[in-house]
């Protein structure tokens, strides 16, 4: 589950930046896949399944992604392939703002990302696969949570006013910097924003991380060699 | 779940905006969306709009759905708008909405063949990937229908939870099997990492209206 961004809230200069940052990591992501070829058809159908899932809504307009489902099969290469692509014909579909690809792929892969490493870290510990997948799960989706608000938080921030600052240390009037510089007063109230998104966020995040954990329990009985 | 069907129906009917140049439409989706997140002036969200309502009577969509669909993106920019200050509340919610309804109108009059092989011209491994996964939609959307209506005989109405984490966990090991046998047949058929389409990028009068559309709104915005 996460929290889509839509088109026009997000300030250009974040998501031009996100998307530079996607098309690097692509970048290096597809070397890699080409390298693994053989997982391209599995790949594929994961992303099929998780645009499947992600259209089928949980109560409220929200829904289960399993991208750390696909981030544990897959590893963090494939799951930023397959981050982009759903993201992609999700955005033609309106779902997610198109200007907001890259911020909502870079989200849904911390999510792959974190499921895969907390899954594998934790599997030397922890024998109960299923209970374990279920918590990566969770801490993932919450980890991803707080990239979000994160992200928010970079919202607010503007860059004008950062160099303004900047040149103000270097001897100009304050306040005729200030006068020049664009108002910001759109931004989105941080507290306000947690307070409103959290309650979709937990009641999303169990409901992921039990499909998740019950997911793993039948891929353990069916095909253990995955785990 | 057959929003995609209904996508791939209306694209590739024979109408005046579906038999335009993919390249044409993009340009026109690229400028308006532009011209909608940068304006601070909500009448050009209101212009883009009517041009695209304009449109979509024109073309004989499905109006109603398109807007329907519009609207989901309005639910998650609601929880930024109420974070933000009074006056943004609205700007937000249209700027998202008519955003939303410019994307759904770009896939209900593009068929995924043109746009992926557009996509292709850039990134060719991420065209033959896309290709595969809008092929693999219609097959698993096929197979999970089958399993819901299984479920539904026998009564597996209760604990759904756990009865959606087994499905999910089905169709992994199922799509496992799957794709040891969807590689085999690629192999076999000589695919070398990437898909071959024919598509005709070539522009007609009729691009240049719609691209002139385009420039018109982005001109309007930006003076």
């Amino acid at each position: 589950m996460h929290i889509e961004i839509p088109d026009g809230i997000i300030t250009p200069w974040i998501w031009i930046f996100a998307f530079v940052v996607v098309f690097f990591l692509l970048a290096l992501s597809v070397q890699r896949a080409k390298k693994e070829e053989e997982k391209l058809p599995l790949a594929a159908l994961f992303s099929a399944l998780g645009l499947l899932v992600m259209s089928i809504p949980l109560g409220l307009p929200i829904h289960i992604n399993l991208m750390v489902l696909f981030g544990i099969l897959l590893g963090p290469s494939w799951a930023l392939i397959v981050a982009f692509t759903v993201n992609v014909i999700l955005a033609f579909l309106g779902h997610g703002g198109v200007t907001a690809i890259g911020l909502n792929t870079l989200l849904l892969w911390a999510q792959a990302v974190f499921g895969y490493y907390l899954f594998y870290v934790g599997k030397k510990v922890v024998s109960k696969k299923a209970f374990l997948g279920s918590v990566a799960a969770f801490m993932s989706l919450f980890l991803s949570f707080i990239i979000l608000t994160g992200f928010i938080y970079l919202i607010n921030l503007n860059p004008e006013d950062i160099l303004i600052h900047d040149h103000d240390h270097n001897g100009h009037n304050h306040e005729e910097i200030h006068h020049n510089g664009h108002s910001h007063d759109d931004e989105i109230d941080l507290f306000t924003f947690i307070t409103v998104a959290a309650p979709i966020f937990f009641y999303a995040a169990i409901i992921e991380a039990t499909v998740v954990g019950f997911s793993i329990a039948f891929i353990e009985k069916g095909k253990p060699e995955l785990l | 779940m057959s929003s995609i069907y209904l996508v791939d129906y209306y694209s590739n009917k024979k109408g005046f905006f579906q038999s335009l140049s993919a390249v044409s439409k993009l340009i026109f989706f690229a400028l308006s969306l532009f011209s909608i997140v940068f304006s601070e002036d909500y009448r050009i969200t209101i212009l883009v709009f009517s041009v695209l309502l304009i449109f979509s009577i024109f073309g004989e969509l499905p109006i109603k759905k398109m807007l329907k669909w519009a609207l989901l993106p309005v639910f998650f920019a609601l929880i930024f708008a109420i974070s933000q200050p009074d006056t943004f509340f609205v700007r937000t919610l249209t700027r998202a909405f008519v955003a939303a309804y410019l994307a759904i109108f770009y896939s209900f009059t593009t068929s995924y063949r043109d746009s992926f092989a557009l996509f292709g011209k850039v990134f060719p491994f991420l065209s033959v990937f896309f290709f595969l996964t809008y092929r693999y939609f219609f097959i698993l959307i096929g197979d999970l229908e089958k399993k819901i209506k299984t479920l539904k005989v026998r009564g597996s109405g209760k604990r759904k939870l756990k009865t959606a984490g087994y499905m999910m966990g089905y169709f992994v090991v199922d799509s496992m099997n799957k794709s040891e046998k969807i590689y085999r047949i690629l192999k076999v058929r000589g695919f070398r990492g990437r898909i071959y389409s024919k598509n005709d990028f070539s522009f007609s009068y009729r691009d240049l209206l719609l691209v002139i559309v385009g420039i018109l709104i982005f001109l309007i915005n930006f003076n």
